[in-house]
């Protein structure tokens, strides 16, 4: 009895005490900015998380706010376009990679929401593969001094990063999440707090974080300052959107079987073959500005969002397609820098593989986009494929969608 | 419903525990804690894996939650003990350990030096949290739906990560509404300067073309991505439909030149020079522009919208968007980078033919690019330099490193000779392993038309040289016994090209052995009968193939195109060196054996494979 007794008293006093902890976790969840029905809707951990993370937040913001100033409340009402307008989201996080900051808008590119995301440790997320490379990052800090000063370090870099959106635009499981490439680019900040009371606040990286759109899956209409490429992993082109012609002289013909080294210019040289090599080993890259050498003399300044394409049965990697924005008009155009625009032109050095629009030259260019999605169509397994590293995991396309992209190409060019 | 029920048990921990693991919670919560953090990950991993399913359900709004899990917790104590004794204590740990981290975040629980209990950490972050609120001021009662940061934060953040401003242009007539302070930053405009204004002023001429079908657009597009995402291929879950009906939230992505007003500060000192003060203002730089299609009714448009004009219809759309610049960008309009003007950049292929040529290279050596692009680089290297070159030439292609040459004479355009150093690579295509091309980072050492050897740091190593003073002069070449002089010119063209296929060899040794076909060298024994020899002795098939490799073909329409140039330029090159006592072609015969000797030591070099010390020995440079 005196055993039931002692039982049944320290059960009630455990749960007396569960519920009072329960409901102080409650009141702390109803204290955070939140929408009520979602903060009543946290477990104690995820409670916990986003507490910390928006104490941290907090802080930093505190250390970082000294510089505001008042005039700024002006711009109030389109304070809050900035998410919106971005095409990717912020992220905020420590040296220890917590990130105390996520804006709402991260579910939309990479299917994770914010609230499960705050407070968790970003390499939890990020591709094993990168994960050096963002702790090199992390642990660059820009040297800390005594005073309160804020110094901060520029950062570019692309991250894989987990993304459980399909192309269908619905949401799958974590666990079977695929990896999504991000441009990241942002600043690393340190702060030290106030000598006297607060500790120092650490450093913080602050990033912009954008996919770069599958080629599959271009949400922007393509201007007519933009033509698609692709190449083989050599980067000889294959095929060629015929507005190249109009942009920088070249027919497709010019072009395919050549190699797309062949026309960087020597002084762009080194980051172009950065960006590729990240985009042979991450999957996607976009380019900085470099010079496109023009037909016969001169260049145009492009910056080309490049996609490896995988075949959907072995995953190897098969090709690349490059959306090439061309920024400028050819300049020093009378300048010949490469055996390419002298008039003895090399052949191409592979046979030609295909041509598009060779009857088809009148035919209005807007047709051709489309057209070269419709040959990547008639070869469907090179858009079926999204994998960014081989092993990881696979999203595959319906052929319903791409149609739907073909359609929204069309679209695209159109307009 | 699994995933909710691991969810619901994952929960149950946290909202209630077992009687008996409650009660010895404290204990073993320590005594767990060390092995809690040999897997720190698994733990994490865990605690995640239990969150997500649970949180997905909470943003869905589900009324049901707690009494459901209530239940559920009891049921628990059936199901398999060890496990999930192993995971709370995991679970319980983490939990200790973050409201260790949230006490030291609470500046009232920092002071006390005793460690305080669960509950009133909590109840204390608690106060903090609503403290917060207060002071900067409420985000609950004023905006509908509270954000977990305000939007200026955001905005700041956003300005911290990338430096871009907002914008808003009126789709119609390109009407700058709104445009952010952070502007004056971007472009060096006020923002009052541009507000009102058109945006197409601001854009260069011809990207305005561009910039009007990104704001035309807005009409059809929108339409059929509403069938777009019909099919399900568009992420337009998140806009709400009303706002979709409206022809809202297309995206747009593009970029364009906006004129950078580089003025604002020379202002009066340039007055007097209106001319220049011009140009200077009309530069531009290029903006990426990356933002969304938007609707206003128009009566509700705020004060910054004074769009008096466009309030004729209902619906004011325009383009919402952010402009960033990329700070490399800003000095894109005059295309030169900062490069110091005694260097330039070249690309050779394998045999060391011009593919590319920076145009600084003319004013350094007098020739078009055109006149170089094509031809072999030892045609224009001293013969003094041509061995430690060749060197050189066969090292770049072996080695992944940068290779340094030391100084060399590089003929000018007319005729002199401008000492130079360059830095070679070979750029090996990532994917096929090819060597693509060979860069060339070449600098001037001492001005043009050097006299003197006397900048030429290789100098002091090699005895030879050491006696030469004119360029001129060095036609002697006394460390090649019979060597002529004029005959390093002709055959220059060949030296590369031998290198080249020394090199397709030596990999096609280490590679595979392809079949090949006809023999480029079959053209090149035709112009150069010493090279047959040492081709038909030491290419053990003599072909090279054109199948095998884009990067082989190629650098074979490079080489028999070369075999051309070598003849021409021999043409033009006897009429050219003449001046220098070039022996016209009848020297050919004469030429073969001092060709011969070269040719030899290279050849050796490429068969022995260490061409380091051989060549280092004879030519020492």
């Amino acid at each position: 009895i005196n055993v039931v007794q002692r039982k049944v008293r320290s059960r009630d006093a455990a749960r007396c005490r569960r519920s009072q902890e329960t409901e102080v976790f409650y009141e702390l969840a109803h204290s955070l900015p939140l929408p009520r029905r979602i903060a009543s809707h946290l477990d104690k951990a995820a409670i916990m998380r986003v507490t910390l993370s928006y104490l941290r937040m907090n802080r930093l913001i505190q250390s970082a706010g000294l510089t505001k100033t008042p005039t700024e409340e002006t711009e109030n009402p389109t304070d809050a376009f900035y998410q919106q307008a971005l095409a990717g989201f912020i992220l905020v996080m420590t040296e220890e990679g917590d990130m105390v900051f996520l804006s709402e808008s991260v579910s939309k590119y990479i299917g994770i929401t914010q609230l499960e995301l705050l407070g968790q440790n970003v390499y939890e997320f990020v591709h094993p593969c990168d994960q050096e490379e963002l702790r090199d990052i992390l642990a660059t800090r820009p040297g800390v001094s005594k005073k309160k000063t804020e110094k901060s370090t520029e950062h570019n870099f692309f991250l894989r990063m987990k993304s459980t959106l399909t192309h269908t635009g619905r949401t799958v499981n974590i666990k079977s999440a695929s990896w999504k490439v991000l441009h990241c680019t942002g600043h690393m900040q340190t702060f030290s707090g106030d000598s006297e009371n607060a500790p120092p606040a650490g450093s913080f990286l602050t990033l912009l974080c954008e996919p770069i759109p599958h080629p599959s899956s271009v949400e922007f209409p393509l201007d007519s300052n933009t033509f698609l490429t692709r190449h083989n992993m050599d980067l000889s082109f294959t095929q060629c959107d015929g507005r190249v012609t109009e942009l920088i002289g070249y027919q497709p013909d010019d072009l395919i079987g050549r190699s797309a080294y062949e026309f960087y210019h020597a002084l762009d040289f080194d980051h172009v073959t950065r960006s590729l090599h990240i985009l042979f080993s991450k999957g996607q890259v976009c380019t900085s500005h470099y010079r496109f050498l023009a037909k016969n003399g001169g260049f145009v300044w492009t910056e080309t969002q490049a996609t490896v394409l995988y075949n959907s049965r072995t995953s190897q990697p098969e090709a690349v397609v490059c959306l090439n924005f061309i920024l400028s008009g050819v300049e020093e155009a009378d300048v010949v820098f490469s055996l390419e625009q002298t008039c003895e032109k090399p052949k191409p050095r592979a046979e030609k593989l295909s041509v598009l629009n060779e009857e088809e030259e009148d035919m209005e260019e807007e047709s051709s986009t489309a057209k070269l999605f419709l040959q990547m169509k008639e070869n469907p397994e090179d858009l079926l494929q999204l994998a960014p590293h081989s092993g990881d995991a696979v999203i595959s396309l319906t052929g319903a969608q791409n149609h739907a992209f073909l359609q929204n190409l069309n679209v695209c060019c159109w307009s | 419903m699994s995933a909710r029920n691991t969810a619901a048990g994952g929960d149950d921990g946290a909202t209630g525990e077992k009687p008996g693991d409650a009660l010895e919670e404290e204990p073993q919560g320590l005594s767990v804690s060390l092995s809690g953090l040999m897997t720190p990950t698994s733990a994490t991993g865990m605690a995640s894996g239990m969150e997500l399913p649970r949180k997905r359900k909470g943003s869905m709004d589900n009324p049901e939650t707690k009494s459901a899990s209530n239940l559920e917790e009891d049921m628990e104590d059936d199901q398999g003990r060890e496990p999930h004794s192993q995971i709370e204590k995991r679970r319980r740990d983490k939990m200790n350990n973050l409201i260790d981290e949230l006490a030291a975040m609470i500046p009232t629980c920092n002071p006390m030096s005793r460690k305080l209990d669960k509950l009133t950490v909590l109840r204390m972050a608690v106060q903090h949290l609503k403290s917060l609120k207060g002071a900067t001021s409420s985000f609950a009662e004023a905006n509908y739906k509270p954000a977990f940061l305000p939007d200026d934060e955001l905005k700041h953040l956003v300005l911290r990560a990338a430096d871009g401003f907002l914008f808003v242009v009126g789709c119609d007539r390109g009407k700058i509404v709104f445009v952010s302070e952070s502007v004056s930053k971007m472009l060096n405009y006020s923002r009052t300067e541009l507000i009102g204004q058109s945006l197409f002023d601001y854009v260069h001429p011809k990207d305005i073309g561009k910039v009007k079908e990104q704001l035309s657009a807005s009409e059809l597009y929108p339409r059929e991505r509403l069938i777009d995402a019909k099919t399900g291929l568009q992420v337009q879950a998140e806009l709400p439909v009303g706002v979709a009906r409206l022809c809202s939230g297309a995206r747009r992505s593009f970029f364009c030149r906006m004129k950078y007003n580089k003025v604002t500060v020379k202002e009066e000192k340039d007055f007097q020079a209106g001319a220049s003060k011009k140009k200077e203002s009309q530069r531009y730089c290029t903006v990426h522009c990356t933002g969304y299609m938007r609707t206003w009714p128009t009566h509700q448009l705020g004060t910054e919208g004074e769009a008096e004009t466009d309030k004729e219809s209902s619906h004011f759309s325009c383009l919402v968007a952010v402009g960033r610049v990329h700070p490399h960008t800003l000095p894109q309009a005059n295309g030169e980078i900062k490069v110091k003007p005694t260097e330039f950049v070249t690309r050779y292929a394998m045999d060391g033919k011009f593919t590319f040529v920076d145009q600084r290279a003319t004013t350094i050596l007098g020739y078009l690019p055109q006149e170089l692009l094509g031809t072999s680089c030892y045609e224009y290297f001293h013969l003094d330099d041509l061995p430690h070159l060749a060197d050189r030439h066969r090292k770049v292609l072996r080695s992944k490193e940068k290779i340094e040459t030391n100084c060399y004479k590089f003929k000018t355009k007319y005729g002199s000779f401008v000492t130079l150093q360059s830095q070679w690579f070979s750029f090996i295509n990532p994917w096929t392993k090819e060597v693509e091309y060979i860069v060339s980072t070449n600098t001037v050492i001492s001005g043009k038309s050097n006299p003197g050897g006397s900048g030429d740091k290789s100098e002091q190593l090699s005895s030879s040289k050491a006696s030469e003073d004119d360029a001129k002069k060095s036609q002697q070449v006394p460390i090649i016994t019979g060597i002529s002089s004029a005959s390093g010119m002709i055959y220059a063209g060949c030296i590369g090209t031998q290198i080249a296929n020394e090199i397709m060899d030596y990999n096609r040794m280490n590679s595979s052995p392809s079949s090949g076909n006809t023999s480029p060298f079959s053209l090149l024994q035709d112009k150069s009968p010493l090279a047959l020899a040492q081709a038909s002795s030491n290419v053990p098939n003599g072909e090279v193939t054109d199948v095998e490799m884009p990067g082989k073909s190629s650098s074979e329409e490079e080489a028999r195109g070369g075999a051309f140039t070598a003849g021409e330029s021999l043409m033009e090159g006897s009429s050219q060196l003449d001046l220098e006592g070039v022996p016209g072609l009848g020297a050919l015969s004469t030429d073969e054996a001092a060709m011969a000797v070269i040719m030899s030591l290279l050849e050796t070099d490429a068969n022995l494979g260490e061409a380091v010390d051989f060549d280092e020995m004879h030519w020492s440079l």
